[in-house]
């Protein structure tokens, strides 16, 4: 029984990687290569080696995180996988899980990479961290776009949201300010994990009753 | 009525109204917080701010002594397009370097080089010493007299031959070797010295009279603004542009009498008035706010509305047009990243003229309620930079209009040529 449930959500994996998520993670990668050539990331102190990973690199949050619901925003493909005997959650969950991942995995490599050119800091500190605002940020793209059913909305409202860090800074956002590592201080990286997995947790119960009520 | 239908059908859509909202964030937040009512200077205060001179006297040592500071410790910083770099040059590149510092000290490469890596190092300025500690400020040391001389290990001096000609020209090669945007590409910035009561009236009859106050005041409003301006379009074109796609009526739409050029654009300026509507409205209530503050005073009444429109509007027109142009090739929302990069990049770069300046910038910064004669300077600049980009937001639409044009005929498929690279290329019937 294990075993078919197992084969089963490893091929919708397997599947969801090839037909859906290949485009997002050329994108990510993109973004990736254009940090060194925005920022220097060769010899830079604590401080200063926060500020690619947080002004850029946890933009891979909303590039890989946000788009899950996009395959399903076509009606009459979404109407098609509603009346599968396999659970839609469990779909959104095995695409949360394979984009988590990847985000984790794509810091740490990045975070490493500015090491070995001679940057100076907690590498899985700072690896957690900016993963933790990463999930943030992709977190309320998940939301927006799940309760608006429109993928440009999570889109939207997550890079609003970045913006208005670089505008207001911490004045209006208290625990949930996303650079808060560029100002030695990471206790807000806690708030924005928790913030996020509410959210996400949220999304999905809403997605779930919407079904339903379908 | 095309026009009027594509218009309801903008500020009708959800992505719409969270751009309206974005605006009024903004306005309220950055805006409203930062402006506070514009009076006289009053005499007798501790500090009036900085000003930038080209003062050679000034300028030379100050810089003279950062280069070598950051000679010694190899680590030059720069800001290349707006973000910090900290710069290590090779051997070759350092072997310049120390070139350049010699000919501008007089002191021979190899003592410089024998010299590098202590710390504290201070200058010899004409008979005393001239040392610029960490905070920035500039003391004078008297030799014999003063206990800098003893404390400070390393000290270099200015060759007194050394034209100020000769020494921007070195000063732009040590910029070069460094990468561009380091601390010497802009030698005004090492000239700061403090302002005057009698500057801060200057500054304050400018704006009274030049300005007209609101001047001033728009083009903090017009700064803050078009920050979001320059992006946000891009989501509610986006939207429109799939919804066609998502509701399948693509094809329908191809089969129209209508040409594509007079569809294209209807719907592109459609859009961008929709887009510009909240501006014009919030320029209005900010124009009324301000009239009411600065009631008797002399104020140009229509600056908040002519900024809006040779300042923001650009950037609304470039941003939908680019959202425009890339979902009408490709089917997808990509245009978000292409602007969102393009954007990321502009705004930084905005931060090098961040208080007035201007230059090719996407986003035009002024973020300082005054600086009036830097923007009258600058005044041509900013004419062609906004020119430039509503020249541009047209021509992609045009393009746009050409691709549609293919693509009513079945000569192009983008997304179907990158699903089919991407997504079926090993998939066989198993029929």
């Amino acid at each position: 029984m294990f075993s078919v449930v197992l084969r089963k959500y490893s091929f919708i994996a397997k599947s969801n990687l090839k037909h859906n998520f290949l485009i997002h993670i050329l994108t990510a990668l993109l973004l990736l290569c254009l940090t060194p050539l925005l920022f220097g990331i060769g010899n830079l102190d604590a401080a200063a080696s926060a500020v690619p990973l947080e002004m850029i690199v946890v933009l891979l949050g909303i590039v890989l995180l946000t788009p899950i619901f996009m395959p399903e925003q076509q009606k009459d493909i979404r109407e098609l996988i509603e009346t599968k005997c396999t659970s839609q959650s469990g779909i959104y969950l095995i695409r949360m899980i394979t984009s988590v991942t990847t985000i984790f995995i794509m810091i740490l490599c990045f975070a490493l990479f500015m090491s070995l050119n001679g940057s100076n800091f907690p590498v899985l500190k700072y690896t957690i961290g900016t993963f933790f605002g990463a999930f943030f940020l992709g977190a309320v793209g998940v939301f927006f776009s799940g309760i608006s059913d429109n993928i440009a909305v999570g889109y939207m409202v997550s890079l609003f949201y970045y913006v208005f860090n670089m505008a207001a800074g911490s004045k209006y956002l208290g625990k949930l300010f996303l650079f808060s590592m560029s100002k030695g201080s990471f206790e807000e990286k806690y708030w924005l994990m928790g913030t996020a997995i509410l959210l996400v947790v949220v999304t999905l119960l809403i997605q779930t009753v919407i079904r339903r009520v379908r | 009525m095309m026009f009027l239908k594509e218009f309801k059908k903008t500020i009708m859509s959800l992505t719409y109204l969270i751009f309206v909202g974005i605006l009024l964030l903004m306005y309220v937040t950055q805006y409203e917080t930062s402006v506070a009512k514009i009076e006289a200077p009053q005499k007798g205060l501790q500090s009036y701010g900085v000003k930038y001179e080209e003062n050679k006297e000034i300028i030379i040592p100050n810089a003279v002594e950062s280069l070598y500071g950051e000679f010694s410790a190899n680590s030059y910083i720069a800001y290349p397009i707006g973000f910090y770099k900290n710069v290590k040059l090779g051997d070759k590149k350092q072997g310049e370097m120390v070139a350049i510092l010699s000919e501008m000290t007089g002191i021979s490469k190899d003592d410089l080089m024998a010299d590098a890596g202590t710390d504290g190092a201070g200058i010899t300025f004409g008979e005393g010493d001239m040392v610029t500690n960490e905070s920035g400020e500039i003391t004078f040391t008297v030799p014999g007299e003063g206990e800098g001389k003893e404390v400070l290990p390393s000290r270099i001096s200015i060759d007194q031959k050394l034209t100020y000609e000769r020494f921007r020209e070195l000063m732009k090669d040590a910029d070069k070797l460094i990468g561009g945007g380091s601390k010497y590409s802009n030698l005004t910035d090492f000239g700061s010295v403090p302002m005057t009561y009698e500057d801060a009236l200057v500054e304050y009859k400018a704006i009274v009279e030049k300005d007209k106050i609101t001047g001033a005041l728009a083009r903090v409003f017009s700064d803050y603004l078009g920050i979001v301006l320059s992006i946000f379009p891009v989501f509610v074109a986006v939207a429109l542009g799939l919804k066609d796609r998502r509701a399948k009526i693509q094809e329908l739409l191809y089969t129209r009498r209508i040409s594509s050029f007079r569809f294209m654009f209807t719907r592109y300026f459609a859009m961008v008035a929709a887009l510009f509507l909240p501006v014009l409205l919030m320029a209005l209530y900010v124009t009324v706010q301000t009239a009411n503050q600065y009631r008797g005073v002399d104020i140009d009444l229509f600056a908040f509305i002519k900024y809006s429109c040779g300042s923001l509007l650009p950037s609304i027109m470039v941003s939908a047009a680019v959202g425009v142009c890339l979902t009408v090739l490709t089917d997808t929302p990509i245009a978000i990243a292409a602007q969102g990069i393009w954007w990321f990049i502009g705004i930084n770069m905005g931060l090098q003229h961040i208080d007035g300046g201007y230059g090719s910038d996407l986003v035009i910064r002024h973020n300082k309620v005054g600086n009036t004669d830097v923007y009258l300077d600058n005044f041509n600049t900013l004419v062609i930079n906004r020119i430039s980009y509503t020249l541009l937001a047209i021509a992609l639409v045009a393009l746009s209009v050409w691709i549609y044009e293919l693509k009513r005929r079945g000569k192009l498929d983008v997304l179907g040529s990158i699903k089919k690279i991407f997504i079926h290329r090993k998939v066989e019937s198993k029929a």
